[in-house]
Formats: structure tokens, C-alpha cells, sequence
């Protein structure tokens, strides 16, 4: 499978680069966009907010933009990912939302209860891709908002924006069969290295996709995490994707096969010592949406209903307000009726 | 029969397809080893485009083979006076079981023991039958053996004319993990494929069973294997077989003036998804309507069928664990214990070395996902015999002598 | 597995004829110039053409599929002469492919007419009929459709003669093959062909289709139901009144198989069809008392009366007994077709005293599938015109007593079900009801619907279900109509204000979207005593979507009460919101105002809302603040210059060096297209 992806064009440059190589800091933006493109000339590559508001409205009618749009749009938004932070500081009021995974349909639900973008202000905690029917346009969906209204939308990265896991998750056959090509797969891994790792809302809640890390007790200690490159498989940055709280004393081995377990006392004392009231996190299906724990100094958020099309979850975002109350809004996947055009997508897999 | 229920039929079998590809990628993952799947699988990878088989899938694959292989494995290893044992597999579709048992990858005592003594019978629809025969054993037959059959027809006055057949795999003693001695004739009976359609009478089944070729006999300890089978077939059908199943093999070990009766018994391992009454549950309903392989009651096909109860699905109609546990009781089974695939994974049935296998073969993301989809499936194993002290019995002990795992507190069984 | 026909054309053969045009084919190669984009127009043609020819013997799948799609394409190269003679064989001896590709062929093949040449002695276009014979045999149902298509469209450019020869022809042997498959297929288009065939043949594939009807395989008869009531129609259509002579096809034969294919002794799916047929049935009858001429034979007239009248008491017992089938999809069907039944009957004497029974039964079917079904089609029963006796009159003592005075109108005899329905087990029968029950109300009259209708809707009104009470709202209309308001505004208020709460934010949707129409059909008086309060109440709702459907709302109320009223009652409570210490809320608040000002006359505008509107320039969170400058782009264009220059510009201007990027964003959108509208002005 990894021969297939050598050799493939990618964001950094339209020759060679390796999948892995934050090469993207030297070789400036314009040198690839600037080139003379054969088959568009017309339209300039770096559109304009009106092109982009119109892609905006292609995606959201599910459409899946075209392989040179995708391309000018992860060159737009590495720009501006580029800036942010390990820790990226978010203004409240801010809506809080868990992992989405490719179910497009539902993500058009979240904004019905939640608001669109940009009248109300988002937070995504990662885990965009894979698993549902439309990652593709999931993902390019957040990332045009991202791209057109930066300060009203944060994406930060979670443990299925990866390399690996989208080969084995779905993300990465999508693409293949969307575009015949794992071009787009290539440009939006490229992106996924320069997500953010986590958030911290008005210095008091701290966000993050999976959780905590032993190798990890200050905020600085991630902000000084190298960032991009593809999820290591242990470390600081990984655990930050995949650990996950349990009613345990201190450390535990993660079931999962990465990341750890971490108790109560480990919550209370990383809030201690960074002067937080609350993490909030996702990365852990919830059947009621989501759980408080360790007497509410930790929270999951899980934001994608039915998840899988199979486990009858109901979803939840939560609302924080300008003076931090919260307000948790629940919702059910979207009906049917407004799933679109019925397309012939595979059954939800069961033993049979 | 209308093209409609023909299609859901097509849909049903094209589920032993959709089987065998999760068991082939849990294998290639390295869960566990059966070289028989690859050739079982012919024609399946090439027509479908490239499914995709997700880790939850394969690790919840390779649970339910362990779990099926013990209770093989237990019951070919019980301690009988008599090494006579029948095995019947229902909706056998592409299983390779009997193979890997043929070829020695079962960890039974000694395979040779058995051999010409125990009777393996797989049951499907006949098409299934024949294209098993013809298209994918040939090529599960390893180098220097050979496939032999001999074929029967069955007409009837009530139902198609269904296929039989029996087979024996010959080989050079060198490719032949059976002992020396093994003649031809013991070889000769100890494969059988039936066709037959699970939703007609079991007395149709039996009577094709007991055919001089077949040569099943009630009075000889038997296994039933029921994986996925169940599900598909209204709550009746399953019934009457289970009913049919406990009745004849009472009948046998109480009429038969030998002495050897006593150990007639009949074991029922049963593998079937429970819907819980849940959402989980009942967005699974939703998705099997949705995929055509059940139907849901608008479009059903009413055959003159006026036992609404009746012609639920089993799926419907035992919803739940203690469904599951009083409908072998009420199908006198004497000894029943049930439990969900979850718990029969995280608490002994399942063992200890395989969980760190599976651990070992990768990474598993969906824990919660895989928790509850683990929770809806369950396991169980139900003992009809006659009297208090059924050698049988030994297949449904709990604690920690328990051949098959069952722990305390991790399953419910019918005797406290 | 393509390559074993010996006589199609290789490539290279096919590459000189494209490339050296014989002067006789000019007719395709003109097209193909025509067609053709650039300066070698045959080369390419040829050339596509060739890949095609190529692909149909690819052993890849899809690329056949995609050239059997393209069959006109190779015909075109091939010419005319070579696709009877090579291209056609060539697809006949394929009909083993797969089914894909056979479809795609089967629908092709229609489309080749103009391909296989005619001159003005013969037409060639029935050669296309042979392969589609093939195809119409094959095991694939969407195959066989598709080639029936082709074979109808190719029949339809041929002669009379061809036709009875060709195509009917064709009929007639799949009628009769040993493969079961073609006999289906020639269950179909026996009805199609019945209008051109000759006495004779028409004879002759009646005696097909009866036997059809009595095939071995359940399969063929079921298809052969299905299409008998087409059949019995397009005899009667063909033939005339003399179709249902004492000795006419209908009397005689058709009528023995509709009874044959609705016997109990059918399977289920055969059954089936036997409300269809008879709906067919009934249109035959109207059909021909339609053409008979009046005023040439009036005895004639009245005989096809009579004789379609004795026809349709043979009839009326299938129908009856579809209600009591065993099977409950035969009822289902029966109850979903019956207002087709009814409309098909309608001018037939008496027949409705044997049908509403027959249809008061399937609303009281123990299948709530049924019960829905039929409950559907209540309003369509009661719409025909046709008196019934009231329940209980019809029997043996009156039976001959034509006294219409004794009669009632369907409507005013089904009114009488309705109370039974509205306790339904089922909350899907229930909902149908509060959909259609409404309808009844102008068939029957004030005093009737007072009296009958009313009550069983305020039982709906208060149903458990809120899908039943969303339905009934929303159809109250018609109620509202026939019996005033005043009636109905003090059952109907808790209705809506449970609804108005329901736990599914979808139904909260509904509601408000219904809330004008109910502010206009009950009153200002009303509307601002009970209703006002929800509608500003949804401002607050924890959903966006019902907020922003809330502020949207203010428009439509602002729009239907007047500026006056909504500057009275709903500014005082709008501004309250915008005080709420959530964003959430303010920001809706903000457009909710923008609609409301859009709806105003431009004084009231600028008088009430526009300061409030400027006020929120300075809310704290930037969100409010760009919602501000986008109502500004709103509400600007409407104002004069001097409060554009006095009081706008200025606030954008504030805006414009907002520290937040998406606030001077919209800011500079809404000062850009201001500027236009003024400047313009100047």
C-alpha cells in the first residue's frame, strides 16, 4: 500500500516529498501555487473568500469539492494551522463538540442545534474522519470553515487523523474510490500534521482529544511538543490522542493498544498545578452523549449520534457561554428525510 | 416462491460470504490459523470490490471461532465409554471446521482415536450444498489427498427435490495425520453435506440424517452447531428443531434396551445475535431490514401463515438472554447456560491466551463500540439427556472445572 | 470469452471501412461528420468506435457494460448492412453475458432504429426484434423489462403488416416457449400489441393469454395477473361494445380468468392483483358507455348499461372478497387501491352498496398496516358521488326498493367510523386519520360536521401521539372553513401548546411553521392572548434551528398583524432577549429584530428598530456585533441618506476597526453595498 502513496504528488511540492517530512516551512506557499497550471487557468488558485463561501455551500449540500480545490484549500489552511499553537488559546463563548467520524448528515444536524458557523463559535475536538460514509467531505467541510473564519472555528487533531489508522479506518479508501487517487488523502494528511494537539478556553478548561500523559504535567510541556509529523505510536503526543480517564488510582495500561489509562487523582492534580477547572475531551463513545467525571473536573463530549450507523447512541455538543456556564445540547442522528438523495452506501457491519 | 423472498433467500447465503471474509481477514491478521478459508473463499474476494473489515469485526470474528472450537474441542475430548461421536453443523455455509479437524488442527487427544467413529454432518440449502461440493472443496483438498463423493437425491412430496452427499477425503499416509489402519469404509462415512431447508419441518431434516448413507443415530452423543442460523428463521422453525433435536435423543436413550444408552445426549452450541430490546438492538434490526437480509412485516411474504407469533423471526422473538435460556428450557433441554459474547470474552469461555493474541495482532480503537457489540451477540450451550447424571452434562458445567469456561457470575444457566 | 464469434468484425477490417467511406452510406457518415468535433471527423468516430468493438469483447465487466450502453456508436461506424448482418448476429449469440451487460444491450438495441437502414421497399428495423427476442427470454427480470421497452419502440416504427408479422409473431412464440422466462415476457406484451393485432390474431393470443392464466408455474400466472387487467382494457378499447357481447372476449373468456386468478386455490402474490384488475375492469365498463354514441342508437346504449351491469355483478364479489382474503398483503393492497375501486365503479348502478361495506371493513382489518392503508383513503371514498343506503337498511325486505330519498352520501355514512378510528391501537392509523378526516367536512355540511366530525377531531387534538396532533393542526383548515373558529380556538390552544413543547425539536419546527396560518384563521384577539407568548418563547428554545425559525417567524407575524402590533407586543419582549447572557440567544436576537424591520414601513423602521439594532454594536462578543453589520446590509437599503450618513456610517465605522477580523468582514461587506445603493441615489 506504501508504494502506491510514493511517489504521489503532494501539498509540499508537486514532485517529491515524503509522506512524513514537515517540509511545508520551507518551501513557501506561493512557489506551488504559483505554478503555471495546464488545466486551470482561469480561476486563480488562491481563491477568494466568495469562491471559498461558494465551496462552502457545495459541501454543504455534500458535494465533494475537486482534487485542485482541495489542494488550494489544505495550502490555505496549513498557512494558518501553521500559526496556531500546541495549546491553542480559544475565546468563550465557544461550542464544544466530540468526534464526528465521516458522518456528514449528522455534523449538518450538530449545526441545526448548535448553530451554523459563523453566528456561533466552534470547538472540534478531533476524530473528523473515518468510520462514516463522508469523511471526505466531513473533513473538507470544517477545514473550509476553518479556512474562511479562522477566529470563529478551532480544529484540533485527534487519534484518526493519522496516516495509519485512516488506511485501516476508512478515510483512505474513501478517497481512492471518491477521487481514483490518493491524492486528496495525501493533501489532507499532510494538514492533519498541523492540527493542533489541544485548546485551552479563557485558561481555564483545558481541551483535548484523548487525554492526559505521564510524560506530561504542564501545559508547557505540550507547547513545546514538535507537532507535525504523523501520530507516533507512544509518547506525549500520542497520549494526547488516544489516553483515556477510568475510576483508577494513577496510571493504567490502555486496552486500546496506545495512550494509558488515568485516574481521578491525576485530573486533580494536572488541574492543580495549571490552574484549570475542567478537561474537556471526546475519543470515548457515550451512549447518553456525554459523561462527567471525577466530580466534574473531566468531561467527555462524543458528538456523533448512531456512531457507526449502528449503536443507537443519541449525540451531544456542549455550550459554553461568555462567563463559562455550560449548557450541554443532546441530539439524535439526523432523520432520514433529511439525509439527502439515498445513495447505496454498504450496511453497518455485524457478525454473520 | 416470489422473487422477492427469493432475493432476501440470496441474501441470507450471501451472509456465509460476508462470514467467511471476516474470518479470512482475521486470519490474515494473524488472529488465528486455517488455511482452509483461502481456497473455502473462492469466488468472493474477485466479485465483491475491496470490503473493507475493520478491527472490531476481526477481533470479535476470531471470539467466535474460539469459542465454537472449544465447544468442538471439549466434546470430541469428553471421556465416553464409546469414542462414537456426530457432529451436526446447521447453516454450515463455507465452515471449514471439519477440515481443520481432519487435517489435525483441533487439540484433541488424539485425532486418529475418533477417526471412522465420528460422523460430521454440515446442513444448508441445497444450492449451498452443491457449490460447496463442486466449487470450493477441490480446492481445500491439500496435495496428495483426494477427494471422493458419492451423491444422493432426495425428491419429496412436500418440498424440492434436495441433494445429499457424502465424502471422504483419501490420502498418502504421509499427508495423513490419521493413523495407520484407518480403512477406507470408516473413512468413507465421516463427511456428510445435506441439503435442506432450515425453515421446513425437522423431521425432513432427520429423515434425510438417518438416511442407510448418512447413517446419523440419536443414540450416539452429538454436537449441534448453530452459528448465525437461527436468526434468519421465523421462532417456529427454530422450535420445532430444537424440540425435535431433545425429543429424539430422549426417545433413543430411553427405548434402546443397550447399555450404552446412558450416554446418548444431545449438545446444542448456539451463536445468535440479541437484539436486548435496546437501541443498539433495535437500530440492528433496522440495518438487517435495511441490507434485505430480513424483512420487515410490510413486505413479508405471508405464505398463508396466520401464526403471527409463529412466523417472527427468532432474531424478534428471543430478544434476550433469559429468552434464550427459558426457550431451551421450554424445548426440554435439562441443561442450559447462556451468556453474552462480552462476557464469555473477558471472563474465561473465551481464554486468556487468545485475548492476549488478539491484543497482540493490533490496535483496537473502538473498545466502547466493541463492548457493546460484543454485548448483543451471545453464546450459548444447552444439554438434552435423560436423567440427573448425563454424562452430557459436562459440556454446560460452570465454575472452575468448567470444559468450556463458563464462570460464575458470567453467565446464566437454569440450575441456580 | 468474447472472442469465440467468428463473424464479427475485427478491428482492422472495421478500420478500412471507416476509413475509406463508401458513397452509400452517406446517410451515417454525414451524421457522423456532423457529430464529429474537429477536422477528422470520420478518424475519431472511427476510432471511438473501435475501442467499443473492442470493449464488447473485453473480458473486463465494466468496460462491455459501458460499450453495450454505446451500441449506437458502433452501429454508426459499422454502417447499416454490417450491423444486421455482423453486429446483430454477434449480440444474439452473447445472451449469456452477464446481466448488466445484457441490460445495457437490451436498451441499446432500442435505440438503433435509424442504425439498421430502410429503404423505401423495406424497413429493416424489425431485425432488431431478433436479439431482443433472446433478451426477452433471459432469467433477469430487469433484462427482460428493458428489452420489452426496445421490442415496443421498435414495433412502433413498423407497418401494420410488419408488425403483425414481426412483432406479434414474436408474441406469439414466447408465448408458448417451454422457458418459462419468455412466457412471462409474452404475459406483457399481448396486452401492448392486443390494439393492432387482426380478428384472428387477436383470437389467437387471447387463447395465449387464457392459457397463460393457467400456467404450471405460479410465477408466469402471477405475471399474468398482473397484466390481465391492461388486457381486459385494451379489449375493451379495441373491440367495443362488442367485446362484452354474450359472446365477446370480455364476457366469455376474460371475466372466466379474472375469477380463475382471484380463486383461492392462487398463491398469495397471484391474488394480489385482483384489486388492480377489477379497478381495470370498471374503467373498461366506463370507457365503453363513454363512446357509445347517444344519439345514433339509443337502444344500444342502453344494452352496454344493461350487459356492463350484469358483468359488474360477477365482478363485485372479487372485489368483496379482497377485503376478507387470508392474506394480509391482498388486504393491504385492497385497502390502499380501494378509492381507485370506488372512482372506477362510480357510474355503475349500485355498486356502492356492496363496496362501502367492503370498505368499513378494512377500516376495522385486525392489521394496523391495513387499517392505515384504507384510513389514507378515506376522503377519496367520500368524494365520490355516488348515495348509499345507510348501515343496516340493505337487506333481503328492501332489496328491490330503489328509493333514493332512503339514501345518504358515502361521506355522511363513513363520518360514522370515525369516532371508532380516533381509538385506534395504532398511532399510524391515528395519524393518517388526522391527516385526511378534515376532507369530509365540506362533503358534509355544517350541521353533519358539528354533529359528527367535531368531536372525534377534539379527541385527535388531544391524542398521545404528537404526530397525530401535528397533523390535525395542520389540516384544520377545511374544519375551520365549514364551522368557524369559535368552535374549535379553545380545544385547539392546549393542543398547541403541548406541541409547542414536544421533546423532538423537529415538531417545535412544525409548529411555528404553522403559527402564521393559525394567527391568521383564529384572530389578532386570540393569537395575542394564547400564542404570542410561544412565539417569542421559541426565541429562548435551546435549539438554533428553532430559534432562528422563531426570528423568522417575527417577520411572517410582523407581515400578517401589522407594524403597529408587532411594535406593541413583540419589540418589548425581543429586547428582553437581548439582554439574555448568552451570545446564543442575543445573536438570534439581532436577526429576529433585522426580520421584524423588514417587514415594517420605513418610518417605523427607523424609528423602533434601527437604534436598538445600533445599540448591539457594542455587545461584547463579536458574533452579535457581525450580525449587527449584516442586518445593517439588511435594513440599509431602505432608509433615507441622511440617516445612512447620520446614524449607519457611522456605526460601521466603529465596526470597521473592530479587533475582530470577521466583524470588520462583514462590516466592509454591508458598507460596501450600502455605498452602491446610495451613491446610486445621487
Amino acid at each position: 500500500m506504501s508504494s502506491s502513496i510514493e511517489g504521489e504528488p503532494s501539498l509540499a511540492s508537486s514532485s517529491q516529498s515524503s509522506a512524513t517530512e514537515p517540509s511545508l516551512a520551507l518551501v513557501p506557499p506561493t512557489s506551488t501555487t504559483a505554478a503555471p497550471s495546464s488545466t486551470n487557468n482561469a480561476a486563480p488558485e488562491t481563491s477568494s473568500s466568495s469562491s471559498l463561501d461558494e465551496q462552502i455551500e457545495r459541501l454543504k449540500r455534500c458535494e465533494y469539492l475537486k482534487e485542485n480545490e482541495v489542494k488550494s484549500l489544505c495550502l490555505r489552511a496549513r498557512e494558518i494551522l501553521v500559526d496556531e499553537g500546541n495549546v491553542q488559546r480559544v475565546d468563550a463563548p465557544v461550542t464544544i463538540c466530540g468526534d464526528i467520524h465521516g458522518q456528514f448528515y449528522d455534523l449538518v444536524e450538530l449545526f441545526k442545534v448548535g448553530g451554523e458557523c459563523p453566528d456561533k463559535n466552534y470547538l472540534f475536538l478531533g476524530d473528523f474522519v473515518d468510520r462514516g460514509y463522508y469523511s471526505v467531505e466531513t473533513f473538507l467541510l470544517l477545514l473550509a470553515l476553518k479556512v474562511r473564519y479562522p477566529d470563529r472555528i478551532t480544529l484540533i487533531r485527534g487519534n484518526h487523523e493519522s496516516r495509519q489508522i485512516t488506511q485501516v479506518y476508512g478515510f483512505y479508501d474513501e478517497c481512492l474510490r471518491k477521487y481514483g487517487s490518493v491524492n486528496v488523502w495525501r493533501y489532507c494528511t499532510e494538514i492533519f500534521d498541523y492540527l493542533s494537539l489541544s485548546a485551552i478556553i479563557e485558561d481555564k478548561i483545558f481541551t483535548v482529544h484523548g487525554g492526559l500523559s505521564p510524560s506530561i504535567n504542564t501545559l508547557d510541556q505540550i507547547r513545546v511538543i514538535d507537532r507535525k509529523q504523523e501520530v507516533p505510536h507512544d509518547g506525549a503526543m500520542c497520549d494526547l490522542m488516544w489516553s483515556d480517564p477510568e475510576e483508577i488510582d494513577g496510571w493504567g495500561l490502555s486496552p486500546r493498544g496506545a495512550g494509558y489509562l488515568f485516574g481521578g487523582d491525576v485530573v486533580a492534580m494536572f488541574n492543580e498545578r495549571n490552574d484549570l477547572d475542567l478537561i474537556a475531551r471526546a475519543h470515548q463513545l457515550v451512549m447518553e452523549g456525554h459523561r462527567s467525571m471525577f466530580n466534574d473536573a473531566l468531561v467527555t463530549v462524543w458528538s456523533a449520534p448512531n456512531y457507526c450507523y449502528r449503536c443507537g447512541n443519541v449525540a451531544s455538543i456542549l455550550e459554553l457561554d461568555e462567563n463559562l456556564g455550560k449548557s450541554f445540547k443532546i441530539f439524535d442522528a439526523a432523520p432520514n428525510e433529511a439525509r439527502g438523495v439515498p445513495v447505496k452506501n454498504p450496511p453497518p457491519d455485524y457478525f454473520l | 416462491m416470489s422473487s422477492q423472498s427469493k432475493a432476501q433467500d440470496a441474501a441470507i447465503i450471501h451472509t456465509a460470504s460476508h462470514a467467511i471474509q471476516a474470518k479470512l481477514s482475521t486470519v490474515q491478521h494473524g488472529y488465528y490459523n486455517d488455511p482452509f478459508l483461502q481456497p473455502m473463499a473462492r469466488g468472493i474476494a474477485d466479485k465483491s470490490p475491496r470490503t473493507l473489515i475493520q478491527p472490531i469485526i476481526r477481533r470479535g470474528t476470531h471470539a467466535r471461532v474460539v469459542a465454537i472450537d472449544r465447544s468442538i474441542t471439549s466434546f470430541l475430548n469428553m471421556k465416553l465409554e464409546s469414542k462414537a461421536r456426530q457432529l451436526v453443523v446447521l447453516g454450515s455455509g463455507r465452515d471449514t471446521s471439519y477440515l481443520r479437524y481432519r487435517f489435525g488442527h483441533f487439540q484433541t487427544s488424539s485425532t486418529a482415536d475418533y477417526d471412522g467413529e465420528v460422523r460430521w454432518y454440515e446442513v444448508d440449502h441445497s444450492s449451498v450444498i452443491t457449490q460447496k461440493v463442486f466449487d470450493w472443496l477441490p480446492g481445500c483438498i491439500p496435495n496428495g489427498c483426494e477427494l471422493k463423493r458419492n451423491a444422493a437425491v432426495h425428491h419429496s412430496d412436500h418440498y424440492e427435490a434436495t441433494e445429499s452427499y457424502v465424502l471422504s477425503i483419501v490420502c498418502d499416509k504421509i499427508h495423513d495425520n490419521s493413523k495407520d489402519n484407518s480403512s477406507p469404509i470408516q473413512q468413507q462415512s465421516s463427511y456428510h453435506l445435506i441439503g435442506h431447508d432450515l425453515r421446513h419441518p425437522p423431521s425432513h431434516l432427520f429423515h434425510l440424517l438417518s438416511h442407510p448413507q448418512h447413517g446419523y443415530n440419536p443414540s450416539i452423543p452429538t454436537l449441534f452447531i448453530m452459528e448465525c442460523v437461527f436468526m434468519y428463521l421465523p421462532e417456529r422453525s427454530t422450535r420445532e428443531l430444537l424440540q425435535y433435536i431433545s425429543h429424539i435423543t430422549v426417545c433413543s436413550s430411553s427405548s434402546s434396551s443397550s447399555g450404552c444408552n446412558k450416554e446418548a445426549f444431545a449438545a446444542v452450541v448456539l451463536y445468535d445475535p440479541i437484539l436486548n430490546n435496546d437501541r443498539f438492538g433495535n437500530v440492528m434490526l433496522y440495518n438487517l431490514q435495511k441490507a434485505g437480509i430480513i424483512l420487515p412485516k410490510r413486505q413479508k411474504e405471508n405464505e398463508d401463515d396466520d401464526d403471527e407469533d409463529g412466523s417472527r423471526l427468532s432474531l424478534e422473538a428471543t430478544a434476550t438472554l433469559s429468552c434464550q435460556l427459558s426457550k431451551f428450557i421450554e424445548c426440554n433441554y435439562q441443561k442450559v447456560v447462556v451468556s453474552d459474547m462480552l462476557s464469555a470474552y473477558n471472563n474465561g469461555v473465551v481464554q486468556s491466551q487468545d485475548v492476549i493474541k488478539a491484543t497482540q495482532c493490533e490496535m483496537l480503537d473502538e473498545l466502547e463500540e466493541f463492548e457493546l457489540l460484543m454485548r448483543h451477540y451471545c453464546f450459548c450451550v444447552a444439554v438434552a439427556a435423560i436423567g440427573d447424571d448425563s454424562v452430557g452434562y459436562g459440556m454446560v458445567e460452570v465454575g472452575a472445572d468448567s470444559v468450556m469456561g463458563f464462570q460464575d457470575g458470567h453467565c446464566i444457566t437454569n440450575s441456580g | 470469452m468474447r472472442a469465440k464469434i467468428p463473424n464479427m468484425p475485427s478491428a482492422a477490417e472495421t478500420d478500412t471501412i471507416i476509413r475509406t467511406p463508401k458513397p452509400t452510406d452517406s446517410v451515417m457518415n454525414e451524421m457522423i461528420m456532423e457529430t464529429a468535433p474537429s477536422s477528422t471527423p470520420v478518424v475519431i468516430d472511427g476510432e471511438e468506435a473501435l475501442r467499443q468493438i473492442e470493449h464488447l469483447r473485453s473480458d473486463d465487466l465494466s468496460l462491455r457494460i459501458s460499450a453495450a450502453r454505446k451500441l449506437t456508436t458502433i452501429s454508426a461506424a459499422l454502417g447499416p448492412d454490417r450491423t444486421r448482418e455482423e453486429l446483430l448476429p454477434f449480440l444474439s449469440d452473447g445472451v449469456d453475458d452477464e446481466d448488466e451487460v445484457l441490460e445495457a444491450i437490451a436498451a441499446s438495441l432500442g435505440e438503433l432504429i435509424p442504425f439498421v437502414g430502410s429503404t423505401p421497399e423495406k424497413n429493416f428495423s424489425a431485425s432488431l426484434l431478433g436479439p431482443l427476442e433472446l433478451l426477452l427470454a433471459v432469467e433477469e427480470n430487469t433484462v427482460r423489462e428493458k428489452a420489452a421497452e426496445s421490442a415496443i419502440k421498435v414495433a412502433n416504427s413498423l407497418n401494420d403488416e410488419e408488425y403483425r408479422s414481426e412483432f406479434v409473431g414474436m408474441i406469439g412464440r414466447l408465448a408458448t416457449k417451454e422457458w418459462f422466462t419468455a412466457r412471462i415476457a409474452g404475459c406483457g406484451l399481448i396486452p401492448v400489441a392486443f390494439g393492432r393485432m387482426s380478428n384472428e390474431l387477436q383470437s389467437s393470443h387471447l387463447q395465449y393469454f387464457a392459457n397463460l392464466c393457467r400456467d404450471d408455474a405460479p410465477m408466469v400466472r402471477r405475471i399474468a395477473s398482473r397484466n390481465l387487467g391492461a388486457l381486459i382494457y385494451k379489449v375493451a378499447e379495441a373491440m367495443g361494445p362488442s367485446s362484452i357481447a354474450d359472446n365477446g372476449p370480455i364476457s366469455t373468456t376474460l371475466l372466466d380468468l379474472l375469477e380463475l386468478l382471484a380463486g383461492g386455490d392462487q398463491p398469495d402474490s397471484v391474488r394480489l392483483h385482483t384489486t388492480e384488475n377489477c379497478v381495470c375492469f370498471g374503467n373498461a365498463m366506463t370507457l365503453l358507455k363513454e363512446k357509445a354514441d347517444p344519439n345514433s342508437m339509443d337502444h344500444n346504449e342502453e344494452s352496454i348499461t344493461t350487459r356492463s351491469n350484469a358483468l359488474v355483478k360477477r365482478i363485485l364479489p372479487l372485489v368483496v372478497a379482497t377485503i376478507d382474503d387470508r392474506s394480509w398483503r391482498v388486504r393491504w393492497t385492497a385497502a390502499s387501491k380501494f378509492a381507485l375501486v370506488v372512482k372506477a365503479f362510480s357510474s355503475l348502478n349500485d355498486s356502492m352498496d356492496a363496496l362501502v361495506p367492503a370498505y368499513e371493513k378494512l377500516l376495522q382489518d385486525p392489521e394496523a398496516e391495513v387499517r392505515t392503508s384504507a384510513t389514507l383513503n378515506l376522503a377519496e371514498v367520500a368524494k365520490t358521488g355516488s348515495k348509499v343506503y345507510p348501515v343496516g337498511w340493505l337487506n333481503d325486505d328492501n332489496m328491490d326498493c330503489d328509493d333514493l330519498d332512503n339514501r345518504i352520501t358515502i361521506a355522511e355514512r363513513l363520518v360514522q367510523r370515525v369516532m371508532t378510528l380516533t381509538e385506534d391501537d395504532s398511532e399510524n392509523v391515528r395519524a393518517a386519520l388526522a391527516m385526511v378526516a378534515t376532507e369530509l367536512a365540506p362533503l358534509l355540511g355544517k350541521d353533519i360536521t358539528i354533529s359528527h366530525l367535531l368531536p372525534p377531531m377534539l379527541l385527535l387534538l388531544r391524542d398521545s401521539t404528537s404526530e397525530v396532533r401535528l397533523n390535525i393542526i395542520s389540516s384544520l383548515t377545511l374544519l375551520n372553513d365549514v364551522i368557524g373558529e369559535e368552535l374549535l380556538c379553545e380545544s385547539l390552544l392546549p393542543a398547541i401548546l403541548d406541541l409547542a413543547e414536544d421533546g423532538k425539536w423537529r415538531i417545535r419546527m412544525a409548529v411555528i411553521e404553522r403559527m402564521p396560518l393559525l394567527a391568521k384563521q383564529l384572530g389578532k384577539d386570540f393569537f395575542n392572548d394564547k400564542l404570542l407568548e410561544l412565539c417569542v418563547g421559541w426565541l429562548g428554545d435551546d435549539i438554533s434551528s428553532i430559534r432562528e425559525a422563531a426570528a423568522k417567524n417575527l417577520k411572517e407575524l410582523t407581515t400578517l398583524l401589522g407594524a403597529d402590533w408587532a411594535i406593541e407586543n413583540l419589540l418589548p419582549r425581543v429586547k428582553a432577549v437581548m439582554e439574555h447572557p448568552s451570545y446564543l440567544r442575543r445573536t438570534n436576537a439581532v436577526q429576529g429584530i433585522v426580520y421584524m424591520g423588514s417587514a415594517m414601513d420605513v418610518n417605523t423602521t427607523q424609528n423602533e428598530v434601527l437604534p436598538i439594532l445600533l445599540e448591539m454594536a457594542c455587545d461584547t462578543v463579536p458574533n452579535v456585533r457581525f450580525n449587527v453589520a449584516k442586518g445593517l446590509g439588511v435594513l440599509g437599503p431602505s432608509f433615507n441618506e441622511s440617516v445612512y450618513e447620520s446614524q449607519i456610517t457611522p456605526i460601521l465605522d466603529l465596526l470597521n476597526d473592530d479587533p475582530d477580523r470577521d466583524v470588520r468582514y462583514f462590516a466592509g461587506q454591508t458598507g460596501d453595498s450600502l455605498k452602491g445603493v446610495f451613491q446610486k441615489e445621487q
